[in-house]
Parts: C-alpha cells; sequence; structure tokens
C-alpha cells in the first residue's frame, strides 16, 4: 500500500541524451498505472528510476510521501518484473521465489509457507522443485510475478511481462494480472509499448515520447480526449486517420469532403488550417448505415478492402493536396500512421476494392489539431476544451513537444 | 540398391507408399554407411598420431627396455621401481603441491581481475589487452627471463630480497625458494588466461538476473556468492580443469628456471627416458603413471564435478 510520485525527475546519460525530461506523475494508492509509448520513449527508464536501477539526475521519488531518491532498490521495498523473468536459472522456483526473503533473514517455516500461498494464487504448485530451463515461457512468468508478489513489497513494477509471449496466452496473462492486481490492491506501475495492454489494464494511462510526459489520463479519456496528435495517433488499432483541412465559416473543408461542424465549435476554433483526425469506426458503408442524422456521406474509390470477419477494414486515399508528411512525422512521431485512409466497415458490408464506394462519416467523431503545434483545439463534438491539460496530473500542467 | 533408386514412380498411389518407405530407411543405412567411409581415414590418422605413440609407449612399460631394444617381459617390474624411487617420490610431491597451489592462486587472482575488467570504464580494452600480456610469453623465454631476475649474483630479486633482510641464501638454491619462485613465476604468467576464460563466463550471465538480485535485496557480496558464482560454475571448472592437466604436466618451467634442481613428473620423464638411459624402462612407466593421472584427473572434473568441456545446457 503506496503512493509513489515523481517529480521533475531528469534521466540523463553521459554522452549527453536525455532518457526522462523532468517527469511528473502521481501513482495513486492501489493504483494500476501504465506507462506506455514506442520504443526509446523513456518508458522503461522512468521505471527503473522509480525501481532504483537507474539515478535519478534531477528531481525526486517520493514513496508515501517520503523522499527515497537516493536510497537503494532494497530500501525503497519495490518488487519487479522483468521482460526476460531474470529468473535466478540456479534455483528451483521455490528458491526463487523465496530467495527475498531468505536474504531478508525470515524464517524458513515462514518462507516456505509464504511461498506455497504464491504458487497456490499463480497455480505453481506443481512446479516448485523444478527449474526455470524445465518450465514454459508462461510458467516462468508466472515464477517472475510469484517472487514478486511473495515479498508483498510497497510497489509493484513491470517491465514488458507480455511480451515474451505468444498472442493467445498474453491475452489470458494480462486478464490474470489485472484480477491479481484488483485482488493484492498492490500500487503497480506497468510499462507496455502495446497500446491494448494500455488501454485495458490500466486504471490510468501515461503516454510518453522522446522521454516527456504527453498525456496522462483513463483510457477511456485518453481515446477520446486526446491532448494531441501523437497521443491521438498512438492509441488505437488500426490508429487515426489524419488529414488536412481548413476550417471556414462553421465548416470543415477535407481532402474528401466538406463537413458541417457542430453549432459553437467552428467558432471555438476559429477560421484557418488545421489537422483533422478521424478514428476508423466514424466511417461506415452507406449501404449498411442508411441514413444517420447528421452523417455526411462521401463517394471515394476503395483501394483494398481487408475481412478480419468481424469487422471489415477499407482502405482509400483522398484526392488533392496530401499533409505535409514531415510536419506529420514530428508532431505524431511514429503514431503518424500510413498515408492511406482506413475506414472500419460492418462485416455486413458488400463493399470490394476497386469499385467506387459511398461511405457515411460521422462529423461528431472528428477532432481537430492545431497544425503548427499539434495540440488538440477545441470542437468537432465532444467537450474538448479540457483535454490539453492532463486530469489529475499531480505535477503541473503538459508539456507538449513542438 | 541401384535398382531401387532407378525404379520408376509406381502408378497409383497406394502401390508406391509401402517402397518409399523401405527406400527412405535404405537411404538412411546408406547415408550412415557413406558418412563411416568418408570419417575413417580422419580416425585412421588420429589412431596412427594419437594412440599408437601411447600403446607403445604402454607395452614398453611392462618390458626392461632400453633404448635400443625391447626387453623381455617384466610385469608390474617398472612401475614399482619408479614407486620407489626417492626422486619419482619428490617429483610427484612437487607436482601435486605446485599443481595445486599455483592453480588456487590463479583462480582466486584471475576471478578477482576477470570481475574487475568485467565493467564499462574508460580504456577497458587496453587493460584487456595489457593482461594478456605475460600469458604470450612463450613459457622458456618469460622463464629464463624470471631466473635472471632471481639469480643470486645479478639478480634484481635476490638484491631486493637481501636488502631486506628476507634471506640470505640464493633464491635458486634450496628445493622451497625454488618451488615458491616457480608457483609465483606460473601465476604471473597463467593468471591472464584464467582471467580470460572466466570473464567469457562472467559475460554470458544476464545483466537481468543480477538487477533482479538486487531488487530482492541482496548486497554485492550476496550477488556475487548467490547468483554470480553458482552460475560462473561451469566456466570456473573447464578453466580449472584446463590449468590443472597443464600444470600437472609441467616441464619446461622446472627445467628452464630451476636448472634440474627441482623435479616434476614430466622432467623426471624426461631425465629417465632421455638423459639416462639406465632409467629407459622406469621413465616409460611413469610417463604411463603421468598419462593415467591426467585421465583420472579430467575424469573427476567432469564426472565427479559436471564440468561441461563441450557445451552447457543451462537455461
Amino acid at each position: 500500500m503506496a503512493t509513489v510520485e515523481l517529480r521533475e525527475a531528469t534521466k540523463r546519460y553521459r554522452d549527453g541524451t536525455v532518457a526522462v525530461r523532468r517527469l511528473s506523475l502521481e501513482v495513486r494508492d492501489g493504483e494500476l498505472m501504465i506507462l506506455v509509448g514506442p520504443s526509446g520513449c523513456g518508458k522503461t527508464t522512468a521505471l527503473r528510476m522509480i525501481a532504483g536501477l537507474e539515478e535519478i539526475d534531477e528531481g525526486d521519488l517520493l514513496i508515501d510521501g517520503e523522499v527515497v531518491t537516493e536510497l537503494t532498490p532494497k530500501q525503497r521495498d519495490i518488487a519487479m518484473v522483468f521482460q526476460s523473468y531474470a529468473l535466478y536459472p540456479h534455483m528451483r522456483v521455490a528458491e526463487n521465489m523465496g530467495f527475498a526473503l531468505k536474504l531478508a533473514g525470515v524464517a524458513r517455516e515462514e518462507i516456505d509457507r509464504r511461498v506455497l500461498e504464491a504458487a497456490r494464487v499463480l497455480d505453481l504448485e506443481g512446479l516448485l522443485h523444478r527449474k526455470p530451463g524445465e518450465l514454459s515461457g508462461g510458467q516462468r512468468q508466472r515464477v517472475a510475478i510469484g517472487r514478486a508478489i511473495v515479498r508483498d513489497p510497497r510497489v509493484f513494477l513491470m517491465d514488458e511481462p507480455l511480451s515474451n509471449l505468444d498472442a493467445k496466452l498474453r491475452v489470458q496473462m494480462r486478464a490474470e494480472i489485472a484480477q491479481l492486481q484488483r485482488r493484492l490492491g498492490t500500487t503497480t506501475v506497468y510499462v507496455t509499448h502495446d497500446q491494448t495492454e494500455a488501454m485495458t489494464l490500466g486504471h490510468r494511462v501515461a503516454v510518453m515520447r522522446d522521454g516527456v510526459l504527453q498525456q496522462l489520463a483513463t483510457p477511456a479519456e485518453l481515446y477520446e480526449q486526446h491532448a494531441n496528435l501523437f497521443v491521438a495517433g498512438f492509441l488505437g488499432s488500426p490508429g487515426m486517420n489524419l488529414l488536412p483541412g481548413r476550417v471556414e465559416r462553421g465548416h470543415l473543408h477535407l481532402p474528401i469532403g466538406d463537413v458541417p461542424l457542430p453549432p459553437g465549435a467552428g467558432a471555438a476554433v476559429g477560421d484557418g488550417p488545421v489537422i483533422a483526425g478521424i478514428r476508423p469506426e466514424h466511417f461506415e458503408d452507406a449501404a449498411v448505415a442508411g441514413d444517420r442524422p447528421g452523417a455526411v456521406r462521401i463517394r471515394t474509390r476503395l483501394d483494398l478492402v481487408e475481412s478480419l470477419g468481424r469487422e471489415r477494414f477499407a482502405h482509400f486515399h483522398a484526392e488533392g493536396e496530401g499533409l505535409d508528411h514531415d510536419r506529420l512525422a514530428r508532431l505524431a512521431g511514429e503514431a503518424a500512421g500510413p498515408r492511406t485512409i482506413v475506414a472500419r466497415l460492418d462485416a455486413a458490408s458488400r463493399l470490394r476494392g476497386g469499385e467506387v464506394a459511398e461511405l457515411t462519416l460521422s462529423p461528431g467523431g472528428i477532432r481537430l489539431f492545431d497544425p503548427e503545434t499539434g495540440e488538440r483545439l477545441a470542437g468537432g463534438g465532444g467537450s474538448g476544451a479540457g483535454a490539453a491539460h492532463a486530469p489529475d496530473a499531480g505535477g503541473g500542467p503538459m508539456r507538449l513537444t513542438a | 540398391m541401384t535398382s531401387v533408386a532407378t525404379r520408376p514412380d509406381a502408378p497409383g498411389g497406394d502401390v508406391a507408399a509401402a517402397p518409399r518407405r523401405r527406400r527412405m530407411t535404405r537411404a538412411r543405412r546408406e547415408e550412415r554407411r557413406t558418412a563411416l567411409a568418408m570419417l575413417s581415414p580422419a580416425v585412421a590418422v588420429i589412431v596412427a598420431v594419437a594412440f599408437l605413440p601411447v600403446l607403445y609407449t604402454i607395452y614398453l612399460s611392462f618390458h626392461d627396455a632400453t633404448v635400443t631394444r625391447t626387453g623381455g617381459w617384466v610385469g608390474f617390474d617398472n612401475y614399482s621401481g619408479a614407486l620407489r624411487d626417492e626422486v619419482f617420490r619428490t617429483a610427484l610431491a612437487n607436482t601435486v603441491i605446485f599443481t595445486v597451489v599455483s592453480v588456487a592462486l590463479e583462480l582466486a587472482l584471475g576471478l578477482a581481475i576477470a570481475v574487475g575488467i568485467n565493467r564499462a570504464f574508460r580504456g577497458r580494452g587496453l587493460v584487456r589487452t595489457a593482461v594478456l600480456v605475460p600469458w604470450a610469453f612463450p613459457v622458456v623465454v618469460s622463464a629464463l627471463m624470471w631466473r635472471l631476475m632471481l639469480q643470486d649474483q645479478v639478480g634484481i630479486i635476490t638484491y631486493v630480497v637481501q636488502e631486506l633482510g628476507i634471506t640470505d641464501s640464493p633464491i635458486l638454491g634450496d628445493r622451497w625458494p625454488l618451488m615458491i619462485a616457480a608457483i609465483l613465476v606460473d601465476v604471473w604468467k597463467t593468471t591472464p588466461f584464467m582471467a580470460l576464460l572466466l570473464l567469457a563466463g562472467l559475460q554470458t550471465i544476464p545483466r537481468d538476473v543480477l538487477e533482479a538480485a538486487e531488487m530482492d535485496g541482496a548486497t554485492a557480496w550476496q550477488r556475487f556468492r548467490d547468483v554470480t558464482l553458482p552460475l560462473l560454475r561451469p566456466a570456473i571448472l573447464v578453466a580449472v580443469l584446463f590449468r590443472t592437466l597443464e600444470a600437472w604436466s609441467v616441464y619446461d618451467l622446472f627445467w628452464v628456471m630451476t636448472d634440474r634442481r627441482l623435479d616434476s613428473l614430466s622432467t623426471y620423464v624426461y631425465e629417465g627416458v632421455r638423459v639416462s638411459q639406465l632409467q629407459f624402462a622406469t621413465g616409460t612407466a611413469a610417463a604411463v603413471l603421468v598419462f593415467i593421472s591426467s585421465i583420472v584427473i579430467a575424469l573427476v572434473f567432469i564426472k565427479g564435478f559436471g564440468a561441461k568441456t563441450l557445451q552447457e545446457d543451462e537455461r
């Protein structure tokens, strides 16, 4: 039971690169906080700073309100699950799980009792006498988690714990970790590059890019009220479509057609160029959707239609001028996504690649961004006004990459 | 065989299935035969080069042999002769002391050096290369060099030792100073080799595992004792095995540095077989004893301690 707080924490490597820049976030007691971002965004470094495996060059780390910046990992009372599991190959499962307790001088009967209890929780009872080399990937993963929970630490840290598992096992373990964390109620910081994991597991999610926190919010808020282009593009699969646009007198002119903005929203944005973000699910096959109130119809030739059984993805491209991709790459980074537009269609759609199709677009789903800074602009449905600031970030206003 | 190989494809799947299976096993048998045929010249060369001389030496050791003739069968007389020989017993004791002490010192120092240079610091590459310099010298050269430094009239070490009042007698005169000098030279020369083998072992230990131990609350010493050492065990066993076998057959160092005043098993064999022809038969028996004891040492390491010289199946 603990709170974890980073205050303006910075990590600088010897060659001068800044891995984490003035990171401030507060993890509440019992919360499962996700650090997510593309590789190299500093999320793992941030986790290792909390662990005490990396020194914090500037700023502070507080656990339960107490500054622990200078303390060793041992003194911080934190357990960590490594991406590689990092089990001790020469020790049996029971010894692996009991190692920390043994070092702490806990009596043998007590160690045995606690190891057995953790093994029961994780379904490892039959494997206690095996060595890590004799276990499957999923079993090793359980042992690594068991090694952490046996200690009953104040905080759990997990560094991409599911990335070495196959897809099916990953979904299963994801659910188990969520359940386990809820049952134990231990404050947890969890690092992943997988936005699905972040959205499904996290109570709150901190999105990072280039060592800088982009937004800290609940998954639902992140999806709907993203602070900037990067967050918008990073979350969701397939990613958000980004199109150049221009607002004029309450209308949004897009390469795929003109869309009326909701009353008031147009005024809030003001006339001028924007970047419009449209999620694939805000498109639909007009033949399936029928006449939805407020929906805009667009005609386009489809390049390709992919069927995933339950849904279909139609790829098409906009006529006319495209976005300046260099600028987009700077604003959204890896989240910029492909240049074609992707629409998610109902499985009932009969559209095929090469056809000229009629699609509907719900204007309420459109998000507008400043083309210079990438910051979210108000408008396009939803109450975007407060989204530029992370709710309850505990560490001042959001810093945006310009 | 040829008839099967050139047989046209039988019409109809059912008919073809059964012979095809037989053809597979026949093909495999044929493959093995070819493999054996191709290996046999190499095997013959190994037998001729490695096993025949050994077998011939064993054969000689049971005969009243001299350099020029094989002589008659004498059973174990040569062996009991060697074992009764005071010089042989001293040589055996010298070899045991030399092997145990020098390998132990090399392991301790080599481990310390390996741990020391297995971390990032400025000029690490240079240090790693510099550490290997003593090992690159031929034994004869380093033995001569040290002999000069230990020499009782012009030797720098002798001078320092005498000035400090540690001893007055010449270092290369008595058995124990000689032994100590030989051990120190061997340690000086082969510790780098030991360190290099152990360093290779250290580098296979994943950093994550050590960090996990740190998270588990292990101090630096506990991490070394409970994680590094157990994981380094295979590398230690192989390094110690190699060094033990090498030290057990020590010859050139003793011969050159001590001017034949300190005997090892190998110098005893050489003196018996080559220098004093009267001892030829005893020498061959001693040679066989060295050979057998080396095999026993290797077996103890491999079977007893589980040293894996070729591969490692951990993880």
